[in-house]
């Protein structure tokens, strides 16, 4: 067995006293698409974030490359560099053009000449086919668009894996297509990605795995179709139901 | 005794050039200073912040005349060390500016939203880089307005270093009217230059908010 991209190991962490997660371990393969659902505010954003630290855990272990991201010694901005994170809101730099914020990661953070960079956010954008709005600032685009810019800011950085934290779920319902659309091609071009979505379409037609995230551990998992159509746990069974409700009719499926 | 005209003028408008000058570097100097504050208490730890806090809270307690004083007569009286009347003026309105000037960029600082600066240190930039990249082009911006409003109030305030003997406008509008008398004239020319300034100060804001602004960012127009 080659040894996973990505391992957590039995990870926690408490805001006060609310324990957010109590011991979350799952490992993610190079090339994998692995889809994380659950409850709202169960603490799925909050384990996205323990990855590439922007949030501290308190106990447990974060192997990336065999390495454990949670020692001391570890230059944690160099790990994020190789870590792409896609976030609900986008969070595009609202002073910058679409082109300039994939660039600025390149040149601030791999030191790449303005030449360089330019060069290689242009065929981020063209992945997510937004290269003809390069010029924009994020207030001129739409939310999937947005979005889509996102994840060429992600992209361009030539990330080991992508975490993507609801990529959809901020957008109107007639928008999120175009950005499954965009995720989809790169799980079909090996891009590794840990994703947290409610699309159980997008986990059935890409996904590797499907994890159950719930009272903060992962309360279930496998093969997507296995997790959907046949969950073995109640919890797994009633949240499912709800999502089914509440998206009946908006499954692609494809 | 009188004197032309041209002459009171040209009396004046030297002074007005001693003020603009003044104005210019203390409201440069309040910008360094509340920049910095600005960024400790928003970044800082708990004691920079409490640093930061109280610094601005004592600085914008205490009269500008008060400060003049204590820098102009108490610290050399204690240090030994002095400053001419025109540094001293600087410092002096340079340091109350920068109470004020903290306010307006923390202000702008925390405008720019949280996700941003995530979103920046999750590309792996250090937190120096988030701010010199990310916060500060935006909350420059944000911060226009309310920016060149507090200029227009130093340069108005560039008239207490009369009490220093910095020979500014007011300064040299009190020196006609001391021996030429006719105080309405003199006086109300000095209020005419003050007015013209801070009138093109509200244009040239006008003008830097339209240049420099983005879409879908504040900042925008402002008259001072």
């Amino acid at each position: 067995m080659p040894e996973p991209l990505l391992k957590v190991v039995n990870l926690k962490k408490k805001f006060g006293s609310l324990e957010v997660l109590k011991g979350v371990s799952f490992e993610i393969n190079k090339g994998e698409t692995k889809v994380i659902i659950g409850p709202s505010g169960a603490g799925k954003s909050t384990l996205l974030r323990c990855i590439n630290r922007l949030v501290e855990p308190d106990e447990g272990e974060i192997y990336f490359n065999g390495v454990n991201i949670l020692s001391d010694d570890i230059d944690i901005k160099s790990v994020r560099s190789k870590i792409g994170f896609v976030f609900q809101h986008f969070n595009l730099f609202k002073h910058l053009t679409a082109l300039e914020n994939v660039k600025i990661g390149l040149k601030i953070v791999k030191k790449m000449s303005d030449e360089e960079a330019t060069e290689k956010a242009y065929k981020a954008l063209e992945m997510v086919k937004m290269e003809e709005h390069a010029h924009k600032y994020p207030a001129q685009l739409s939310g999937g668009q947005q979005q889509r810019v996102a994840i060429a800011r992600a992209l361009a950085m030539d990330p080991e894996i992508i975490l993507f934290d609801e990529p959809t779920s901020a957008l109107d319902p007639q928008l999120v297509g175009e950005v499954l659309d965009v995720m989809k091609d790169l799980a079909k071009r090996n891009v590794t990605m840990l994703v947290v979505t409610h699309e159980i379409g997008f986990a059935l037609s890409v996904a590797d795995e499907i994890m159950f995230f719930y009272d903060g551990v992962i309360w279930e998992s496998g093969p997507p179709k296995d997790v959907i159509y046949n969950p073995k746990k109640p919890e797994t069974k009633a949240f499912l139901e709800r999502i089914f409700e509440l998206y009946a009719g908006s499954e692609g499926g494809s | 005794m009188t004197i032309a005209l041209e002459e009171a003028l040209k009396l004046l408008l030297e002074g007005a050039k001693v003020s603009l000058e003044l104005s210019l570097l203390s409201i440069f100097l309040g910008m360094i200073i509340g920049l910095l504050i600005a960024i400790m208490e928003v970044y800082g730890g708990k004691v920079l912040r409490y640093i930061a806090m109280g610094y601005e809270n004592a600085i914008r307690g205490i009269p500008l005349l008060v400060i003049y004083f204590i820098l102009y007569y108490s610290i050399p009286s204690i240090t030994g060390f002095s400053m001419d009347p025109f540094t001293t003026a600087i410092v002096g309105l340079g340091i109350r500016s920068s109470a004020y000037q903290s306010q307006i960029f923390r202000g702008a600082i925390q405008a720019v939203e949280e996700g941003q600066i995530e979103a920046a240190l999750s590309l792996g930039m250090s937190k120096w880089q988030v701010i010199r990249h990310i916060i500060l082009p935006q909350a420059l911006r944000i911060a226009l307005p309310g920016w060149m409003n507090e200029y227009t109030i130093v340069l108005k305030d560039t008239s207490i270093a009369i009490a220093i003997g910095v020979v500014e406008l007011t300064r040299q509008a009190r020196y006609l009217v001391s021996y030429y008398l006719r105080p309405f004239l003199y006086y109300g020319m000095a209020a005419l230059i003050y007015l013209v300034i801070v009138l093109s100060i509200g244009y040239l804001a006008g003008y830097l908010g339209k240049k420099y602004q983005i879409i879908g960012l504040g900042g925008g127009v402002t008259r001072a």
